[in-house]
């Protein structure tokens, strides 16, 4: 051991010990780093401030129904992008929820809230509406399939993770929105509801 | 001075070891977010068990600041909460005060809080999506991976079903008591979506749902004391089903197949055909309503008992109602009298609306084949077993059940399609307005329907034209006219296909 030592210079033992200290401090704050990411903690204020006119945009298509109401049409919008799909998942039907911006009809009943949204293994997205997607719904298989259907579409079409929806409400199962289609499962999209699928 | 050089590593070693081991050694807190699992070191503080704030608040995304006095501000879902030193309680910003089991402490220069503050700041992060181990040293919150994903029930006259659908095969066992029946699910975790319900139709009176922490269980509350229990399970998709009959339930079935079996051998000789009529919405469910206030319930309630009387009385078939006055018939129940009543085609009646006035039309629903409808439609008709092969070997069961299916599923189908052209084409030869055609779409109804099933919207009541329309008595009339020569032009095809079966049966 003692030749070993004899045979490093001082000067390089040194060295070697500060290149393995910042090796040791490059990992460490790496690592805490991606803690960070993982957890998905908010950048601090100082780098937002100056990182804002770099945000990634994303662009959503948003499901309205059509002027004749046979059926659904999309309306391109761009969002700030979120951190996670979940996250992105609930902006998408935040904004599908304020309605078109190109004079495409709302198949939403005024006052409807996303209570929460969550993604699970299979792809299935549960969507848990406030009880006004339901309770102010006008009734008719018409509007009850062009409600269901923006919002399985509009999270169907955005994230290809998402496979199938079920319209939760108020945190629940509910058999149908308005006495017709079957919500015990969840739904794949479709649009089109002139042709037999 | 080899050996005793790597003794003094191992001997540091061990001593670093041991102190690290040193503080955790009072146990930890397990928290499992899906398939990931994080582990809490406890700090004992004078016998009591702490969390160290920090590590705790960044497991649960909760982010803190100190503030002068010793206090220190956590912010949870947006909401802010004071904690000081020394006081066993925290306080929402401005608001309340919760008491705590123990004082919030700083430990070795660390913050620590008592276990309750924990399980009540799991509670605002998660809400009901928190599941303590019985021994409180293990907890699941979030939406973890739901295996039990919905929970049905259906009432028939002799027995009620119990359906637990799962994401992926289960091991479960079940235990009777009197007046109740316990069904286990291993590994079950429930679906926040799934809840309690009161159901009261002479054979269950509730079903209750329990998480524990690696089993949830089903407790079916039963009315009778020594119910017969039947549980069993299917596969695609995964379902463990629980039947409870009365105690006589086996002799009270044995009788009511026997009858069946008299009926049907009556069938072949003189068939009659039966046409259920399922007039949509009724009591508190209004249905759809027009712009002048005309219920879509009223309307299809008419159109429907005219219908019921023409078919009778002109085409010679037996009618059964699902409903015939202003009832509520909650919509699964309507499937069962269809199919309690071994009806040959189910033919639901209602008036459409839209999301502003002025779509117009008539359209008619069926079922497709499409995966998610075959499937669940598949599911639906398989618990109201209607392909029953009991004394079938088990073994082979399955399959033929597989097989029986598709030729059944596939018969439906194709019939319900031809219905409903023939429908929309008699509905086109009286109606001004525009011919909509056929569609699918997954109709609750029309689920569970083990015969040809349609559901025609003859109108639209949202419309101010198609609402003026549906309160003329000459109008309705017309509409169940065009819906009466439809029965008559598909009653011809199944009686083609009686007949056939008969003679196949005869010879």
């Amino acid at each position: 051991m003692n030749k070993v030592r004899s045979m490093t210079p001082p000067k390089a033992r040194v060295f070697l010990l500060l290149i393995l200290a910042g090796l040791l401090l490059a990992i460490l704050v790496r690592q805490t780093w991606m803690r960070g990411m993982d957890r998905s903690l908010p950048p601090p204020p100082g780098s937002s401030l100056t990182l804002r006119s770099l945000e990634p945009k994303k662009s959503l298509r948003l499901f309205y129904a059509s002027p004749e109401e046979d059926s659904l049409q999309e309306e391109i919008r761009e969002v700030k992008a979120g951190r996670g799909i979940d996250e992105e998942a609930r902006t998408a039907l935040a904004e599908l929820i304020k309605g078109s911006h190109s004079g495409l009809l709302s198949p939403i009943p005024p006052g409807t809230r996303l209570r929460q949204l969550y993604i699970d293994s299979q792809g299935i997205a549960y969507a848990d509406f406030s009880p006004e997607l339901r309770d102010h719904h006008p009734g008719g298989s018409r509007a009850e399939l062009l409600s269901i259907y923006c919002i399985v579409d509009t999270l169907a079409y955005n994230f290809e993770q998402i496979k199938r929806v079920k319209i939760l409400i108020d945190g629940s199962e509910v058999d149908t929105l308005a006495g017709h289609i079957d919500l015990r499962r969840p739904l794949k999209p479709r649009i089109d509801f002139e042709r037999p699928g | 001075m080899r050996v005793p050089y790597l003794l003094r590593i191992a001997l540091l070693f061990l001593f670093v070891a041991v102190l690290a081991c040193d503080s955790p050694a009072a146990g930890t807190i397990e928290v499992f977010m899906g398939e990931k699992k994080t582990i809490i070191p406890l700090v004992p503080v004078m016998e009591r068990e702490y969390l160290p704030l920090d590590h705790t608040l960044k497991i649960i995304q909760a982010k803190y600041q100190e503030l002068p006095g010793r206090r220190v501000k956590v912010l949870l879902e947006g909401i802010p909460f004071l904690l000081r030193e020394g006081l066993a309680k925290v306080s929402r910003e401005g608001t309340e005060n919760i008491s705590l089991s123990a004082p919030v402490l700083i430990f070795r220069g660390e913050w620590a809080i008592p276990m309750d503050l924990f399980s009540f700041l799991l509670k605002i992060r998660y809400g009901d999506k928190v599941w303590w181990d019985k021994e409180g040293r293990r907890v699941r919150v979030g939406q973890t991976a739901c295996s039990f994903i919905s929970l049905r029930h259906c009432s028939y006259p002799d027995h009620t079903r119990v359906v637990a659908e799962l994401a992926r095969p289960l091991n479960y066992s079940w235990k009777e008591e009197p007046n109740r029946v316990l069904l286990q699910l291993e590994k079950g975790f429930l679906s926040p979506a799934i809840q309690d319900r009161a159901i009261a139709d002479g054979f269950v009176r509730s079903i209750r749902v329990t998480q524990d922490w690696d089993s949830c269980a089903i407790e079916v509350s039963a009315v009778d004391p020594h119910p017969e229990v039947k549980v069993f399970s299917l596969k695609d998709p995964p379902r463990v089903v629980l039947d409870i009959y009365k105690g006589e339930g086996r002799r009270v079935e044995g009788q009511v197949r026997s009858e069946g079996k008299n009926e049907a051998s009556a069938a072949v000789h003189s068939p009659k055909i039966k046409v259920v009529i399922d007039p949509g919405h009724g009591g508190e469910d209004s249905g759809a309503v027009g712009p002048t206030g005309l219920k879509e319930k009223d309307v299809v309630l008419d159109i429907g008992m005219r219908l019921g009387q023409l078919v009778e009385s002109r085409l010679g078939m037996e009618v059964i109602m699902t409903r015939s006055d202003d009832k509520f018939v909650p919509l699964q129940e309507r499937a069962a009298i269809a199919n309690t009543a071994k009806g040959d085609l189910f033919f639901s009646i209602h008036t459409n609306a839209s999301l502003h006035g002025r779509t117009e039309g008539f359209e008619t629903f069926f079922l497709s084949y499409e995966a998610s409808d075959s499937e669940a439609r598949e599911a639906a008709i398989r618990e109201n077993n209607v392909v029953n092969l009991e004394g079938v070997n088990p073994r082979y069961a399955a399959s033929l059940k597989t097989v029986l299916w598709d030729m059944v599923q596939n018969e439906y189908i194709n019939e319900s399609s031809q219905l409903a052209e023939i429908i929309q084409s008699e509905l086109d030869k009286v109606q001004k307005v525009v011919n909509r055609g056929i569609k699918t779409a997954p109709f609750y109804v029309l689920m569970g329907a083990a015969m040809p099933a349609v559901l025609v919207e003859v109108a639209f009541i949202s419309n101010p034209e198609g609402e003026r329309l549906l309160r003329e008595e000459s109008y309705r009339q017309s509409i169940c006219e065009a819906l009466l020569q439809a029965i008559a032009e598909f009653k011809g095809h199944l009686e083609r296909k009686m007949g056939t079966q008969g003679e196949s049966e005869s010879s």
